[in-house]
Parts: C-alpha cells; structure tokens; sequence
C-alpha cells in the first residue's frame, strides 16, 4: 500500500504509456526478420550464427547480439501472436514510462514540473514503440539510470541489480554500450569528487565490463562504436535529427531547455558527463535521441521547478492525496490500462508492404531483387524466396548494399550487377528507376499494386 | 576598458588574406554575377530580366532581397574581373573573422589568447560560408549584431540607433535579414525588461528595424524567402540539409554546442540573459547545414567570458593544473591599432594582387557550353544552372541555384526526369525538352546511353544528350 502510494505519479504515467503502445499495431520491418531468426532458433536449438535469409550473402557470419532478444520476441508472438507482442511492447513501454517518472523528480521537482517535461518525454519516445529488440534498449536505459541514481543517494542495493541488466541487456540488444557508458560516467564523477560510492560504482562497472562479455558477440561493444561513427545514412532512422519534424522538434526542445536551464542555474560533473557525449549521439542519428531526452529530464524538470518558483515565489500549496487514495487512484488506472489490452490489434498494419505480391512470390523462381525496407517482410511471409537485402544490414555492409543502390538508382553499372547475380524477379516500388527502366526494357508485370510492382525477366 | 583591436585586425587580416589563395567559383556566383549587372542598370529582379535566363520560370516576380549583395558583387567583378570578386571576398572574410575575434577579445581584453581560443569554431565553421555570395555579407552582418548585442544590453542608447540602420543594409543584402530582426525583436523585450526607464528607445528600435525589413525592392516579400527557407529547407541541397555531426563542419559546431553547455554547466556567473540570444540561434542553426556556424558566432562572445571560468572549476575538479593563459601587462592602445590596421591593409592588398584571378571551373561542363542549342529546351543539372546563366546567356537555363522560381512544378519535373520517374519521357515530350546536360552516373544520363540517344559530348563531369 506505501508503495502504491509513493509512486502513484510513476504508476500512473506507466498506466498511461501501456495504455497508449498498446492500441499501435506492429508495422516495423525488422520485426519480421527478428522473428524470423528467433523461431529458426527455437527450432534448431542453436543460436543462428549465419545467414539463411539471402541470396547475396548467403551462410555468411552475421551478428548474434540480439539472440535473446529475438527469442523473446518469439516466445511472446508464439504466445499471443500479433496481439501478444503489441501487449508485450506495452508493458515495455509502461516500464519505461515508470522509470522516467522516477527520474523526472530525482531533481525535486515538484509534480506538475516533472509532469510537464516527462509527458514531453514519452510522447517523443513513441518513435521507439517498435517491435524490435531496440526496445528492449529503450526500457533499460532509464531503468539502470534510475538504479544509478538510486545508488547516488545511497542504495547499495541498486548497484547490485546493475551488473546482471548489462548481462542482460548484452544478449538482448547492442545498446547496452550505452549502459555501461552511464555506469561509467556515475563512476568517474564519484572518483572526482571523492564520494564514498565510488569504490562501489568501480566494482560494478568492472562486473559489468566482465559480465557483458558473456554473450556471443563477445566485441560488440566495438562493433556499436563503428556504427554510431559512421551511420548508414540512407537509413532514416540512422539519418540526423532534422528539428523540423516532430521528434526532431521535441529533442530540440529538450537540448533547447538544457542549455537554458544550464545558463539559468548551472550544473554539475555529473550533468556534463551525461549530456555531452549523449547529446553527440543524439545529434548523429536519429535512433539515438532518446537517450538524451531521457538522460536530461530529471535536470530540465528540476529546472522548471525552480524557474516555476521564481514567476510565483507563493503558489497555492498543493494538498498531496492521503495514501490510500493515492494508492486506489495507481491501482485504478493500472486496471484501467489493463483492460486496454482488449483492444491490442489482433494484426500487422501491412499497409506499407507487397502484401498483393504475395502469391506471385511464391510461385516465382531465380534470384529476387527487392526493395531493402520489404526484406524483412518478405522472410517472414515468402520464405520460399531468398532476398537480395534486408534490414540486418551489417552482413549487406558495403559490398552488396552499394551493388543494390547502384541497381535500384539506376547508376551505369546497374546492368551488371543484375547479371552478377542472374537477377530474374524484381520487386520494386513503382517510381524506382530501375523499376522504370525494366518496364521499358520489356520486363513482364507479374503483380501490381499502388506501392509495389513485381517484375520478371522476359 | 576600450577594447585594443590589434589582434582582431591581425587575425582578420590574416584569414582575408589566406582566402585569396582559395579557388572561386561557386556555382550561384554567376547568376548572382548577372542579377547584379541587371541591377546596377536599374533592372531589380524584374520578370523581363529574370526570363532571359530561365525558360521555365518565365515571368517569375523574382526575389529582390539580394540585390544590394549582388551589386557589390558584379561592382567588384567590374572593376577587376575575378580577382576583383576575390578581393571582395578577402576584405568581406577578414571583416567577418575580426569581427568574432573583436567580439570575443572585448570579453576579456586582459587575456586575448583565451578569447581567441573561445573564438576558434566560430572562425573555422566560419570557412564554410567564406563564398563569394550576397550570403557571406548576411554572416557580417549577424556577426557586427552580436558586437552590438552587449551594449544595446546594457542599455547603450547609441548602440541602439545603429540596429535599424544595420537591419537596413541586411535586408537588402541578404535574406538573413530576418534572424537579426527576430533577435532584435527579442533583445528589445529583454532590455525593457531589465531596462524599464529605456523601455520607448528599445521599443523604437524594434519597430524601427521591422520598418527597415520593409525597405526592399521586395517590401513585405523580402520575408516571403528566408520564411519559406527556415520552414521547408530544401534538404536535396546540401546545404539545407541536417547537420550531421560524423561530418568537419558538423563537428565544429558540436564542439561550439558542447562547450557552451558545458560552460554554462560549470560556470559560477549566470547567464541569463544570452539565453535569449543564444537558444533561438541554436534552433536556427540545428536546422540546416548553411545555418551552422551561426551559433559559433553568436556563442564566441559567451564563451570568451565565462569559457576560463569553466575550465578553471573543471581543472580543480579533476585536481589538474590550468596552463597560465598570457595577460597584456599593457593595452596597446590607438596608434598601435592604426598601425596595424595598415599593415593589414597592405597584406590584404598584396595577397588580394597576387591571389586567385580565374575560377576553378573544373566541376563544370566547360566543353560543352559550345554544343548547347540557343533558345529554350535544355534540362539542365541543378548545380550547373548559375554557370550556364554566365557561360551561355543565350541558352535560358531549366533550372539553377535560385530554387524559389523553380519550387513545384519545374522541380517535380526535374527530379522526374533525372531521376527517371515513372512519366520521365512525357515529361520530355510536355516540355519540350530537346538537350539534357547532366553528370555521367544520373540515372538519365545512363538510360539515355541504354536507349542509345545520341550523346553530343561527354566528359567525367558531364554528359550532353540530344533528344532523339
């Protein structure tokens, strides 16, 4: 009941943030191939080391990082199909949400200024909502940064939690570099400025250092700075952040407020340890902007906080709500979210996809070109085909993505990269050069739809 | 304290006279070149004017807001051919970076190595807007505002009367123009707040200069393109595309961000007010490439102030020793500005002489300016559009650097046809399009070589093709 009580706020917005993930159906490209891979190892017992997807790259090593998370991915789909994983993704989403709101009044911020700038923070971080082992990033960045936090303050307890999420999160996504960035820098600070947890914080940065090396991609760390350096950019979402477009606006939004809340009332080591370098990461694709918003919401809460005071140096005190109602009131919205579930799509929004090339695939034969967003769906529902690309990109990475751009962009070598592979099908979106320029060259139609148009070698 | 203007006048100079050895040549010079004759013959953006060069955007009203930038341009290019335009940019550079060093320097007079070193990523991200376009005298112009901003601040009346006249030259120089009077318009509500006996002179210098923004050939329209540029920046170009910070420039102004930051994190002063000045610009240069050493320039004067402070606190933090930054035991003082100012006159004069005299063409279809047909119907490469208006004025271009005529219509079609879209031939055939003259790897250059059109010239750079 205490319980309830105190963090009726984080209940509340987690409510809140299950309530709203929760009616999005799954549209995410990668979702498929993700789901694809975790079945084959449910199925083989074995983690799958090698590409069997392509025709490209076929039994090629690629990257196993996501292992558990695919598995987990899969399990959740095996148990509830579509409709499980969007309840699985709002759970998710609902803990992040928990967790920011904790973060959001370590600064003492009162209610209405945390709620003010967390409210902010999730609607950003819908961009994130997806079906991918990504989120699995997104809910244990505020969860460890909040057990850091805790740590700060005095819980030993938190620290000990800390080095098994790395272990976790290394087999659940690539990001968890990041956790161990955040671990690092409370490490430093506590270094610096001689604190008595920072014999503790070494400790569990070291265990987490250790134990994030249990994982089948034992350098990924490495292999996560080389992305994050050089991000392919014709991916949108490894593309900057234009502050023009919604998410852009609202991150700017928040590095807007942080320099502006810095120049108000300054900062601390801490402060600058986190937001430098996430800001960076956050300015170098857009993938990354999360991080920072979250990161710099207990400091921009707190800031509003004090600006608050400063525009009305006597507000009306707000009366907290006794504890039992404050705990009826967590439980009540908990129960309401809940019963949101009823409404979890029952399926995939497929709208973006070839879904009317389906049964032409299946029938087709030879070496199928695709468009590289469609590769994930096109593994999961035409596994018969083997695909030119597909959203796992490192194993595409240069060679055969710069063959498949000069093919689809219609470059002067487009003819022969068609016939180093003996390309016979093509499936395209309709306005692609290529897709032009087969039409004209005499290539059959196969399947037309607004968005797509299968081709086939005459 | 009167600020020495020794070191600005040396480092400007210095920077002015590095940038004659740079090549000239950018692509919207030329057509920047021939709006400005047309101007100095009293032809400010007519619609006659502007249909000789394109023949797609005929009877476009045209943007006038750059008239005054690209009479000085076709002034100087009048007087000494391209060493004239290099001159022009030299003295232009050299005014822009003393203006961010004097900035700076007036900070902390007492310590010009470190003002300088504040001022650094304001210099060098300066470098990507050294080009010869009405452009670069728009950054001066935001440079001298931020001069301006500590003493209109403080309440220095005389200050304040030069913004309007400033906002003037701007606006008809540059369509930057309309960052200085949102600035203006904010630094007039921060100084009749902090000021409230000079509340009617800083409302009349907001007014004035809003009235100056309307001063232009274009009136009200001079708003119509640094409106549209901020809200639907042409990203295709890439100067209007996002800062991406894996990128030089984009680097620079990452580090220009961060040390703000973290000064403004470690420093024991408060500033609250160039919060005022400093978050808007940051907005404004998140949003695109072209946009990004504005921030530098406008954080240089901060960092200059509070950036020894900062690094004071953080060097006893990390228990580590500051370096001793040099302090003038005496301020030089007028005379030794004067000589300086000569000195740097002459560099600039001697390196303006022994500079960059012809363009670097090398990026353009040089061979085959001859080959092209007069009159109406060819498609042209976006980036070769100002040179063909120079290079071939009797052959109006389909497109060029002027983006605002071209908006909708021509440019779907463009993009249609170079990229060869579905509808690419109708397209050809609609407009009448009889020569196209685009870089070998676009996608129409190499489905012209599929179908066999016939290809009058071609080179690394370029390809010509006369449609069959």
């Amino acid at each position: 009941m205490k319980w309830l009580a105190r963090n009726a706020f984080p209940i509340g917005l987690a409510a809140a943030g299950f309530t709203l993930a929760v009616g999005y159906p799954t549209g995410d490209p990668d979702t498929y191939w993700h789901l694809a891979s975790g079945q084959w190892m449910l199925d083989h017992r074995a983690i799958l080391r090698t590409d069997i997807f392509s025709s490209t790259v076929s039994g090629q090593p690629y990257s196993v990082g996501e292992w558990l998370g695919e598995i987990v991915l899969t399990l959740v789909f095996n148990a509830g199909s579509w409709a499980g994983l969007a309840i699985f993704r709002a759970l998710l989403v609902g803990i992040a949400a928990f967790f920011l709101a904790r973060l959001s009044r370590r600064g003492g911020a009162p209610l209405v200024a945390a709620l003010l700038v967390v409210v902010w923070a999730l609607v950003f971080s819908k961009t994130r909502w997806t079906d991918r082992p990504a989120i699995f990033t997104f809910v244990l960045f505020p969860v460890v940064l909040d057990l850091l936090y805790q740590a700060r303050a005095g819980s030993r307890r938190a620290l000990v939690a800390i080095p098994p999420l790395i272990l976790l999160w290394a087999n659940l996504h690539g990001g968890y570099a990041v956790g161990m960035a955040l671990v690092l820098a409370f490490a430093f600070e506590a270094l610096v400025r001689r604190r008595p947890d920072a014999a503790p914080l070494v400790l569990t940065l070291a265990a987490s250092i250790a134990l994030s090396f249990v994982d089948p991609e034992t350098f990924g760390v490495a292999g996560a700075a080389a992305h994050a350096l050089a991000p392919p950019r014709f991916i949108s979402e490894e593309a900057p952040p234009d502050v023009l477009e919604p998410s852009g606006f609202i991150f700017a939004a928040f590095v807007l407020g942080t320099l502006g809340v810095a120049l108000l009332y300054g900062g601390g080591l801490l402060d600058a340890l986190l937001f430098v370098p996430l800001l960076w990461l956050g300015l170098s694709a857009q993938r990354h902007l999360a991080f920072f918003v979250f990161a710099s919401t207990p400091f921009l809460a707190a800031g509003a906080a004090r600006i608050y005071r400063a525009l009305r140096p006597h507000p009306a005190a707000l009366r907290p709500l006794p504890p039992a109602a404050a705990a009826t009131l967590a439980v009540l919205l908990v129960a309401g979210a809940l019963a949101s579930a009823v409404g979890a799509p029952r399926d995939p929004d497929e709208h973006a996809y070839p879904v009317g090339a389906i049964a032409a695939l299946k029938t087709g034969s030879g070496t199928l070109l695709n468009e590289y967003d469609w590769g994930g769906f096109l593994i999961y529902r035409v596994p018969e085909r083997k695909v030119f690309v597909d959203g796992r990109l490192f194993p595409y990475f240069p060679a055969v993505l710069t063959e498949y751009r000069d093919a689809v962009e219609l470059r002067p070598d487009w003819k022969d990269v068609l016939a180093k592979y003996d390309v016979r099908e093509a499936l395209l979106m309709p306005a692609k050069p290529l897709a032009v320029a087969l039409r004209e060259d005499g290539w059959k139609v196969r399947a037309e739809g607004s968005n797509f148009v299968l081709l086939t070698k005459p | 304290m009167r600020t020495p203007l020794v070191v600005p006048i040396a480092i400007g100079a210095f920077f002015g006279a590095i940038s004659t050895r740079l090549p000239v040549g950018d692509s919207d010079v030329f057509w920047h070149l021939v709006l400005g004759r047309d101007a100095l013959q009293g032809n400010i953006a007519l619609p006659e004017a502007m249909s000789d060069l394109s023949w797609t955007a005929l009877r476009f009203p045209g943007s006038s807001d750059q008239w005054f930038g690209q009479t000085l341009l076709a002034l100087a290019f009048d007087a000494g051919s391209w060493r004239g335009i290099v001159a022009l940019r030299a003295l232009a550079i050299a005014l822009l970076v003393g203006l961010i060093v004097y900035a700076a320097v007036r900070e902390r007079p007492t310590r010009p190595l470190g003002a300088v070193l504040a001022a650094l990523p304001a210099v060098a991200l300066s470098r990507f807007v050294w080009t010869e376009r009405p452009e670069l005298f728009g950054v001066i112009c935001f440079a001298l505002l931020v001069v301006l901003l500590r003493p209109v601040r403080a309440g220095d009346v005389r200050a304040m009367y030069w913004i309007p006249p400033l906002i003037l030259v701007w606006a008809n120089l540059h369509g930057s123009f309309a960052l200085g009077a949102v600035l203006v318009m904010l630094l007039a509500i921060d100084g009749a707040i902090a000021h409230p006996r000079l509340r009617s002179i800083y409302a009349a210098m907001a007014i004035g200069s809003l009235i100056a923004t309307l001063l232009t050939p274009a009136h009200l329209d001079a708003w119509t393109a640094p409106g549209f540029h901020l809200l639907h920046p042409p990203r295709q170009i890439q100067e209007w595309s996002v800062p991406d910070v894996t990128t030089l420039p984009g680097s620079i102004f990452a580090l220009a961000v961060f040390a703000t930051l973290t000064t403004a994190l470690f420093a024991s002063a408060r500033a609250v007010r160039d919060a005022v000045v400093l978050l808007p610009v940051l907005f404004v240069s998140l949003i695109a490439t072209r946009q990004m050493p504005l921030y530098a320039i406008a954080a240089a004067p901060y960092l200059a102030a509070h950036g020894g402070d900062a690094a004071t606190e953080i060097a006893t933090l990390l228990r580590i020793r500051m370096p001793a930054l040099a302090r003038t035991v005496r301020q030089p003082g007028r005379a030794a500005d004067g000589v300086m100012l000569a000195i740097g006159a002459v560099v600039l004069a001697v390196a303006g002489a022994t500079g960059i005299d012809v363009p670097d063409l090398s990026g353009y279809p040089v061979a085959a300016v001859p080959l092209l047909r007069p009159g109406p119907g060819l498609l042209n490469q976006y980036d070769w559009g100002g040179y063909l208006i120079w290079a071939a004025p009797k052959t109006p271009v389909f497109v060029d650097g002027r983006l605002i005529p071209f908006l909708g219509s021509v440019m779907d079609d463009y993009t249609t046809v170079v990229g060869v879209h579905p509808g690419w031939r109708d397209v050809i055939a609609r407009r009448g399009i009889k020569q196209i003259l685009v870089r070998p790897t676009d996608p129409v250059a190499v489905r012209a070589r599929d179908l066999g059109w016939p290809i009058r010239a071609s080179s690394d750079t370029f390809v010509l093709i006369d449609v069959p």
